[in-house]
């Protein structure tokens, strides 16, 4: 039975063009998703005291360099994660998580220093913008991932998810001029999770080969 | 060769793949054939000893050679092919098992087809094909036969078998291979 079946593929078999290096593929869905998001900032527009933020407040660029770090290492994780080897770089699936409980820890210290400070009433609308920035960047990883072989769709999706979060977060923390911790942490990142978990949920099928 | 170098260098045949699964890519249908023919059984010697029945073996390897098949442009010729391999093998053999048990086929059975019966070697009608084993058993010492029949019949674990037999968990291995290894000579 299984000399038939190889008899099959092989004649079925065609010239494959492999797959481009992780690395490549990654930085090609980071410049159109930095393209994007960039456009987004510009049409929902820069927070009025950027500038001065930028160069002043310690806290709000070292958040800013970690989830940048963050989308970094997921992103590069979701590439390596769609090959079922990983080229050898398993270790980079413990590398984003890591930086997250990182950031989740520094925002619980913050919270007990500075309080939660939720603000109810900008929801819709950084919640709106969240749907904005991160939807054209998710559905564009989701097409790159899905051209590779997960062996861990799970794993593939939460790494997704982490890496567009990440980009989506530094783009609302340009535009929004909220800094407390429960506004950036909750309304910000409420989309993402929200992705996150739709496609977490749906994973075994979304990346089924 | 060193015990340690030995383990180093892979053996010739997973080389030879690598050389192979890159021919695969350009085309090469005689290179894939050959490659398919090499590691089909290679994959069922590595599921069959990882799964409780072994009829499931030829299914799975062939569901194997078909994932291999699909993801073959995800493998990077200037990488070894076996971990590649291997990744997919774990997968499909994980999937393979978690799809099985949540159908729960191994807690239920038809009235219709009563298919477990050859399973059991409880069952009487064929009590007379296991007699081999049951005089090799039966020619042990009492102690080294209970260790025996506890742990490779009724699958408890070494530190089980050694709790209730008041012995140590090495005492409990070193009997069960020495009987296994009696049992082997007996039936030969």
């Amino acid at each position: 039975m299984s000399d038939a079946l190889i008899d099959q593929l092989s004649e079925d078999l065609q010239a494959i063009k492999p797959l481009a290096h992780p690395a490549k593929r990654f930085f090609l869905w980071g410049g159109v998703a930095a393209f994007y998001i960039i456009g987004c900032i510009l049409l929902i527009g820069v927070r009025p005291d950027f500038e001065m933020i930028l160069f002043s407040n310690h806290v709000y660029i070292f958040e800013i360099a970690l989830m940048l770090i963050i989308a970094l290492s997921a992103g590069v994780g979701a590439f390596l994660l769609c090959i079922p080897d990983m080229r050898g770089q398993r270790w980079l699936r413990f590398l984003a998580p890591t930086l997250l409980v990182v950031y989740i820890i520094w925002s619980i210290i913050r919270a007990q220093l500075e309080g939660l400070h939720l603000q109810p009433i900008h929801w819709d609308h950084c919640f709106a913008d969240g749907l904005l920035v991160g939807t054209v960047p998710m559905v564009l990883l989701m097409f790159f991932t899905m051209r590779g072989a997960t062996t861990q769709p799970i794993t593939q999706a939460v790494f997704n998810a982490m890496a567009v979060a990440a980009l989506g977060y530094v783009a609302l923390r340009i535009t929004c001029p909220l800094d407390t911790v429960g506004h950036s942490c909750l309304y910000h990142l409420a989309p993402f999770i929200l992705f996150g978990l739709v496609i977490s949920l749906l994973a075994k099928k979304i990346f089924h080969w | 060769m060193t015990k340690s170098s030995h383990k180093k260098t892979a053996p010739p045949s997973t080389e030879i793949w690598n050389g192979l699964a890159a021919k695969a890519q350009q085309g090469n249908k005689i290179a894939y054939h050959q490659l398919l023919s090499e590691i089909q059984p290679f994959i069922r010697n590595f599921v069959i000893g990882t799964l409780a029945n072994p009829d499931w073996a030829d299914d799975l390897t062939q569901e194997i050679l078909i994932s291999i098949h699909k993801a073959l442009k995800t493998y990077d010729p200037k990488r070894p092919f076996k971990p590649w391999m291997m990744a997919i093998v774990n997968f499909r053999r994980t999937d393979f098992l978690r799809s099985y048990y949540a159908r729960r086929s191994h807690v239920t059975t038809s009235f219709d087809e009563m298919v477990f019966e050859k399973d059991f070697v409880t069952n009487p009608a064929h009590a007379g094909e296991y007699k081999d084993v049951e005089s090799a058993l039966a020619a042990l010492p009492d102690k080294q036969r209970e260790v025996f029949v506890k742990m490779k019949i009724e699958g408890y674990t070494a530190e089980e078998v050694a709790d209730q037999m008041g012995m140590s968990v090495s005492a409990v291995k070193v009997s069960a291979h020495r009987t296994m290894k009696k049992m082997k000579e007996y039936m030969q």
